[in-house]
């Protein structure tokens, strides 16, 4: 029914502002619903993919309502996307080959053991 | 997702370098000195890189690629072929760079702090409902955005720094890292969750 109805409300953005106000309304008293508290509380196993399909779905149902946690995960996801890219570009300009003399320390240890 | 006709690719050349892998094992095992150069070649840059993020320290990250290198010299009778030749020094890497950031004089955990996010008293966010339009793609091209990047990661206090790398980065799953770390999954989960919010927070000017 919630979804039937926020999918019916079409895009947050969209929404206008009556159909925002009855969005603020279903997160605070429709049952079943979860606070950005919860939210919060979810995020790590939404994004490991260990929730159950219920759960995913409820939390599915809060991002759509809740344009503040929208952005806020979006911004969740961004940071670890950027995080991986600086250390693979970084990976990439440093360490194309080891050192020779580091190679020629590790053959020589292993000839020595 | 990949198309059959792609993942059809992706197992061939899999079958390929794990066929590669075993010819160079046969060579390792019998102690060919050419197969050892090229197992540096080949995984010792990668490697190298690896250690350099989580170490922090040139002397260290080439102290702990030898010591994992050495280390997997040992242990080539051992190794099943189950996994792929990197795969497995990538683990060995990591436990060796984990071993001596053990070693280091011990210092009282530190931990971040990141800002609350905000609640109403009925647990609902206040904060931004729009953001930046940029990707991460747009933001990554710009070199103060990398730097910004670099810093803020190195900032992290080091027990946050070394869940975000080896989750986020070397891609270790949740068990894995707390195996390695001595942890409980929770714990590494609280962890990680803080780390990326001290991360993102520190960030946040770009996503304005």
């Amino acid at each position: 029914m919630i979804k039937v109805l926020s999918s019916m409300m079409g895009r947050h953005e969209d929404a206008g502002p009556i159909g925002l106000q009855l969005r603020a309304w279903m997160m605070r008293f429709v049952p079943g619903q979860l606070t950005c508290m919860e939210f919060e509380s979810f995020v790590i196993d939404y994004h490991e993919g260990s929730l159950s399909p219920r759960e995913r779905e409820t939390f599915d149902l809060h991002m759509d309502l809740c344009p503040m946690c929208r952005v806020y995960f979006a911004t969740y996801l961004r940071t670890i996307e950027l995080g991986k890219r600086i250390c693979a570009a970084d990976a990439d300009d440093t360490a194309a080959e080891l050192p020779a003399d580091l190679v020629s320390a590790i053959l020589a240890a292993r000839r020595t053991r | 997702m990949k198309s059959d006709g792609e993942h059809a690719d992706s197992e061939a050349a899999r079958a390929v370098d794990m066929s590669g892998d075993a010819s160079l094992l046969l060579r390792l095992r019998a102690g060919e000195d050419e197969a050892y150069q090229e197992l540096l070649r080949v995984h010792g840059g990668r490697l190298l890189a690896v250690a350099r993020r989580l170490m922090r320290n040139e002397e260290d990250a080439r102290d702990c690629v030898q010591d994992a290198f050495l280390s997997a010299f040992r242990s080539l009778d051992r190794f099943e072929a189950k996994s792929r030749l990197g795969t497995w020094l990538h683990r060995i890497l990591v436990n060796a760079c984990l071993m001596r950031l053990r070693a280091r004089k011990r210092k009282p955990e530190e931990s971040v702090d990141p800002q609350t996010p905000e609640f109403d008293q009925y647990g609902f966010r206040s904060g931004p409902s729009e953001m930046s339009p940029l990707s991460a793609e747009d933001l990554f091209e710009r070199e103060e955005v990398r730097e910004q990047l670099r810093k803020a990661i190195d900032d992290l206090p080091e027990n946050h720094r070394i869940v975000l790398l080896l989750r986020d980065i070397e891609e270790l799953d949740t068990a894995e890292t707390a195996e390695q770390l001595g942890m409980t999954q929770g714990a590494v989960k609280v962890r990680l969750h803080r780390a990326r919010l001290a991360l993102k927070e520190k960030l946040g000017g770009l996503y304005e």
